[in-house]
């Protein structure tokens, strides 16, 4: 490679603009300090709760053809 | 990069995150430079690189890698998506890619060197994309090949190889350029 290309590699090409910075700043959100023990929780609760919702779906079905067989 | 600066950074403390920005915008744009994107797109890419640093802190094992090393894997992951996106965003003609204003002592000068970014952006843009990315990688002094095997999830000695054919494919493309 000839050397003013090699340079310009070396730097980059690109530099950042000025006010690159704060305008990265103003982007931010405030970051959710939620401890990883609740996210597990909050996830396990919502597992559990879709298996309990199912299983109640299935018994009323359930009972509903054996009430339907009855007859 | 500071053990103190990190710590402050996990804790969510938005003056360490600035700081941090501040020590790692010239290293993210000028690899997205030497990708051959347009400054627009760096500027683009890199605010979203940050970002996602500052949103997924949680996800940073400083156990496991160094901060640049889990920086540029963000970094990379945005850029290979760019790259590989249809979308006509990211394929302007070569010579349209703008960048922002020189400023280079006088206006001679700053043609000369805007000439030679073209030619070079131009050139890289003809290397296949894990070659360029290896190669925009290697100039970043606090990556070692480790790291860049790391970012690239391949091994070093494909590190050493895609570097050798980047760097032996640019030189053939620049010394035998049609202007």
């Amino acid at each position: 490679m000839t050397d003013p290309f090699d340079e310009l590699l070396e730097r980059g090409l690109l530099d950042p603009p000025a006010d690159f910075v704060a305008r990265v700043m103003l982007r931010l959100e405030p970051r959710r300090t939620e401890p990883r023990w609740r996210s597990w929780a909050r996830y396990s609760a919502l597992v559990g709760g879709a298996l309990f919702g199912s299983a109640q779906l299935l018994t009323f079905a359930l009972a509903a053809w054996t009430a339907g067989a009855a007859f | 990069m500071h053990d103190q600066l990190i710590s402050r950074f996990l804790c969510g403390e938005r003056a360490a995150f600035a700081e941090l920005v501040e020590h790692y915008q010239r290293p993210v744009i000028a690899y997205f430079g030497r990708l051959g994107l347009s400054a627009a797109e760096a500027d683009e890419l890199a605010q979203e690189a940050f970002i996602r640093v500052w949103t997924n802190a949680d996800r940073f094992d400083p156990g496991r890698a160094s901060l640049a090393t889990w920086l540029f894997s963000i970094v990379h992951h945005l850029a290979v998506n760019a790259l590989n996106r249809a979308d006509r965003r990211y394929c302007l003609p070569l010579d349209a890619a703008g960048e922002a204003i020189d400023d280079s002592p006088g206006p001679e000068v700053a043609t000369q060197l805007a000439e030679r970014k073209r030619i070079l952006r131009n050139a890289l843009r003809q290397l296949p994309t894990v070659d360029r990315s290896v190669l925009a990688l290697s100039y970043f002094r606090e990556l070692d090949l480790a790291a860049i095997a790391r970012i690239e999830g391949c091994s070093e000695a494909a590190v050493k190889q895609r570097l050798y054919r980047a760097r032996i494919a640019l030189r053939r493309l620049l010394e035998n350029r049609h202007d």
